[in-house]
């Protein structure tokens, strides 16, 4: 199937066939039409039996007797005038007039016109006695005549003509009035090319050749034309060798520029045509309507094509100009009006656009029952709509509630609508779900602090003697070097045990949020320069080169000063404990987008095998032993401690750098 | 020779204290519950009163009340219970001090010297007082005339510029200074970098004249703000 996509030779097949086979189409309607058109008369099987040539023989008559009757009038006639013959026969006068006088009819149409008082014949016949020839014509395959007021004919259809239109009745009037007797024949061996003849009897004739063509034509023209207009919408753009909807350079041009290109091609090809093909039916005009024909179709092929092509890769309303104005100005307005604005004057707006469509519609359409029935839709529909909104302000609000975290959010739902109560069933449930949630949470939290709080109580006590001891012991003379040694093990670690019990509180207090703060306007540049120098010596120690940049402006914000200090120092505390020895700390402090930065940059000693997000976890070290001095409490403390004050904490790790970004938002200068 | 009478309910803590302060020469009492305590204050007379915060029959908050109603003697309250609240509560009590367990033995000497000076040898610095240059601020001195610091009755080396950053402060205790404030009221000639030593000046400063220079008594950082000196009033 998918081959059969990319099938480029199908397609162009198709593409030739598609105008031949409507051509086709075309011409079997119009042939059926002309079936259905009874001056055609397929039935009789012969075109002097039908109502056409009746039409065209009266036709002749007529204006073979105009001619004849005006001239008439004017007796005596000028002589002079070529077109008529003056025969001296006796006592007759004969005007004869040349067959090929006129175009195309009077070849094979022979008649005699005889005025019996004044013995004055009009002919297109030359011979010796008329009286003969006026018994040819009574005796001719196709003839008329009018004789001592009667018509005589052969031709069924002419009777019915008469009787059919009036002014045939009153030409017969006036042939009776000027005493003339009228006789024509028509001889069907005289009918040749290029008369009009000629080309309804071959139309004819022909069309009766293929009088069932059109019987299977239609269906199967139909049937082919449907499969493959199927399979080109089908198939176009895809190509051998490209993934998904294959777009040419015309796909890509702006579509209302092809559109109005096309229309113009069109117009000019429409108007062309009609201008050239206006003559006869002839082989000139044949050729001329059919290139006109190919050319349109060209022209409505490729418009189809590229519109197809367009859909299929989703790109036609987007790429539209007036898609991407409509987009502009939607956004525009949308800034414009909807930024910033409630749900409630979103809807005014939409209802004032409403009533204004509407009161507009009703204006085109000069309807009065509507006029006076607009003003009641409006109140009812901003009735309803204002329902709606005070009800949907309720479910918002309390869902506003819920999310700033306020306690016991119940929507009274007695006045709602049906629809709404199941709404606020539902957030009444989830209210009561989530406040008893952090309730819970809440309170395990302050269980889990209080636990460590009392545990830690009761290991400082005995941890005081062991400390208390140990250093009496280390005063005491000691019985081995060796003795020594382990004495200073125990210093070590029962002071690691005490930072340990310490942090710990610490730690479980910050992450509960169990602190009360004490918010106040800091300067952030002179606090960097004060830790930094409570840190001066301990950098020096392990021979860390502080760099720091400060912007010249004022960095303030607002946090708990003590507090505060307690994340740099742990930070400056990790610094001095996990920074590689000899290499430079970077402490920065930046402005970026109304706030205030700390960064804190230094080259890790130990390889950091492990993700920032766990570093930051408690009891979390960046080395894998757990012999140095930290408790792996500090980030966790800081990062919780800088949350509680509103900042924002951030760790990257970038292979042995160790960043921390300490984020607050900037205050404005106090006066 | 001055008397101290430890009192806490867990033995070997009030003998290890016991060990430390005989060293000092203190002459020492003690008690294992606040009945005990409040006996031993009964039959004699004592200089200073350690006082666990927790402990059974009588707490060291009921002991510090009942002896205040009576004396002046200084009260150095020892508790596991680390919590500011706890702190300000037994200061409240009429505690003189507060210390934390575990404690550093020398920091709780270092105190019980401190507050033993203070409750004895009081109005003998008021005589200097008077002077025009002498500035203080609790047993903080500073005699300019003779450019010599005292802080409790001990004397403190400072360097030059150490000592200029603490006059300065002391002159105005009570406000708080900013580092660039220090460099432009102390620094007379602009040297320019000396700036950012400020810092690390008062750095050592607060460890030649505290105790505990985390917890300052003297020289306060207001962190993200500045420094000053606490006015404490005698």
């Amino acid at each position: 199937m998918e081959k059969l996509k990319q099938f480029a030779s199908l397609k162009v097949l198709c593409y030739v066939l598609a105008p031949i086979l409507f051509l086709i189409l075309m011409l079997s309607g119009i042939y059926l039409s002309f079936q259905n058109e009874n001056t055609y008369d397929m039935s009789v099987n012969d075109y002097y039996q039908t109502t056409n040539f009746a039409d065209n023989y009266y036709g002749r008559i007529r204006s073979i007797y105009y001619s004849i009757s005006s001239m008439y009038a004017e007796i005596p006639f000028q002589v002079s005038d070529t077109s008529y013959s003056l025969i001296q026969n006796g006592e007759e006068e004969i005007y004869y007039q040349s067959p090929d006088y006129y175009s195309g009819f009077y070849q094979y149409f022979r008649f005699i016109i005889v005025d019996r008082q004044s013995q004055i014949i009009f002919t297109n016949i030359k011979t010796d006695n008329y009286e003969q020839e006026i018994e040819n014509i009574k005796q001719g395959k196709y003839y008329w005549y009018y004789e001592t007021e009667n018509i005589q004919t052969d031709i069924e259809k002419i009777d019915e003509y008469n009787i059919r239109y009036d002014y045939g009745l009153v030409q017969l009037e006036q042939l009776k009035q000027l005493g003339l007797d009228f006789y024509i024949d028509f001889d069907e061996e005289q009918v040749e090319v290029g008369n009009s003849f000629y080309l309804e009897k071959t139309l004819y004739d022909t069309m009766m050749g293929v009088k069932e063509v059109p019987m299977y034509a239609i269906p199967i023209t139909s049937v082919l034309l449907i499969l493959i207009v199927i399979y080109l919408i089908w198939s176009i753009g895809h190509k051998k060798g490209v993934e998904g909807i294959y777009l040419n350079s015309l796909d890509k041009i702006s579509y209302e520029l092809v559109c109005i290109i096309a229309f113009f091609l069109f117009v000019i090809v429409v108007v062309v045509a009609n201008a050239v093909t206006s003559g006869s039916l002839n082989i000139v005009f044949l050729s001329l309507s059919l290139i006109s024909y190919l050319v349109a179709y060209t022209i409505l092929a490729t418009l189809a094509t590229t519109t197809i092509k367009r859909l299929k890769a989703k790109t036609l309303f987007k790429e539209l100009w007036i898609a991407k104005i409509y987009r502009w100005i939607k956004r525009n307005m949308e800034n414009l009006i909807f930024s910033n604005t409630s749900i409630m004057s979103k809807v005014a707006i939409v209802y004032v656009g409403i009533i204004f469509i509407s009161f507009l519609i009703v204006l085109f359409f000069h309807d009065g029952f509507w006029i006076i029935l607009l003003p009641v839709f409006w109140g009812f529909s901003f009735y309803k709509i204002a329902q709606y909104m005070k009800q949907i302000k309720t479910i918002e609000q309390a869902l506003k509630d819920i999310y700033e975290g306020k306690e016991e959010v119940v929507i009274d739902s007695q006045n709602l609508d049906k629809e709404f109560k199941q709404i606020a069933t539902y957030v009444n449930d989830i209210a009561k779900g989530f406040s008893s949630a952090v309730e819970k949470s809440l309170k395990s939290e302050r269980m889990k602090t209080e636990l460590i709080t009392n545990v830690s109580h009761d290991i400082k006590t005995p941890l005081t003697s062991i400390i208390n001891y140990v250093d009496l012991l280390k005063k005491e003379e000691m019985p081995s070097e060796k003795a020594k040694e382990y004495l200073e093990v125990l210093d070590n670690k029962s002071q690691r045990l005490k930072r340990l019990t310490e942090d710990l509180v610490e730690a479980s207090k910050a992450s509960s949020g169990n602190i009360k703060l004490n918010m106040e306007i800091l300067d952030v540049k002179e606090l960097i320069k004060q830790v930094s120098g409570e840190f001066e010596d301990k950098f020096e120690e392990k021979h860390l080169e502080l760099n720091t940049y400060m912007p010249k402006e004022d960095c303030l914000i607002k946090a708990d000063s003590r507090y505060l200090y307690r994340v740099l120092e742990n930070l400056y505390g990790n610094i001095v404990k996990y920074a590689l020895e000899s290499s430079r700390v970077y402490i920065d402090v930046f402005l970026v987008e109304g706030k205030v930065q700390i960064q804190m940059k230094n080259i890790s000693k130990e390889k950091l095998n492990i993700s920032a997000e766990e570093l930051k976890q408690r009891f979390v070290r960046g080395e894998a032993s757990r012999n140095t001095e930290g408790s792996g409490l500090g980030l966790s403390i800081a990062e919780s401690l800088t949350n509680l004050q509103g900042g924002r904490f951030e760790i990257y790790l970038d292979g042995d750098l160790f960043k921390v970004i300490i984020e607050f938002e900037r205050q404005k200068k106090e006066h | 020779m001055y008397r101290i009478l430890i009192c806490d309910d867990d033995k070997e803590i009030v003998k290890a204290i016991e060990i430390y302060l005989s060293r000092e020469g203190y002459e020492i009492e003690k008690a294992y519950n606040g009945k005990q305590a409040m006996q031993i204050m009964k039959e004699k007379e004592i200089h200073l009163l350690i006082l666990d915060i927790m402990m059974p029959e009588m707490d060291g908050m009921q002991v510090a009340k009942e002896v205040r109603k009576e004396k002046g003697i200084p009260i150095i309250m020892l508790s596991a219970k680390s919590e500011d609240y706890d702190k300000i509560e037994g200061l409240n009590m009429g505690a003189d001090d507060y210390v934390t367990k575990p404690f550093n033995p020398l920091e709780l000497i270092a105190r019980v010297n401190s507050q033993i000076r203070r409750y004895t040898s009081l109005g003998s610095l008021n005589k200097k007082e008077e002077q025009d240059d002498i500035y203080k601020s609790g047993e903080l001195v500073i005699d300019d005339s003779t450019k010599q610091v005292l802080v409790e009755g001990r004397e403190v080396k400072l360097t030059p510029t150490e000592y200029n950053i603490l006059k300065f402060l002391l002159k105005n205790k009570g406000k708080v200074y900013s580092i660039e404030q220090i460099y432009e009221n102390v620094w007379e000639d602009e040297a320019y970098g000396a700036e950012n030593l400020i810092a690390v000046h008062i750095r050592h400063i607060r460890e030649k004249i505290e105790i505990n220079p985390k917890e300052p008594k003297y020289l306060k950082v207001i962190w993200g703000i500045g420094y000053k000196i606490e006015k404490i009033e005698e």
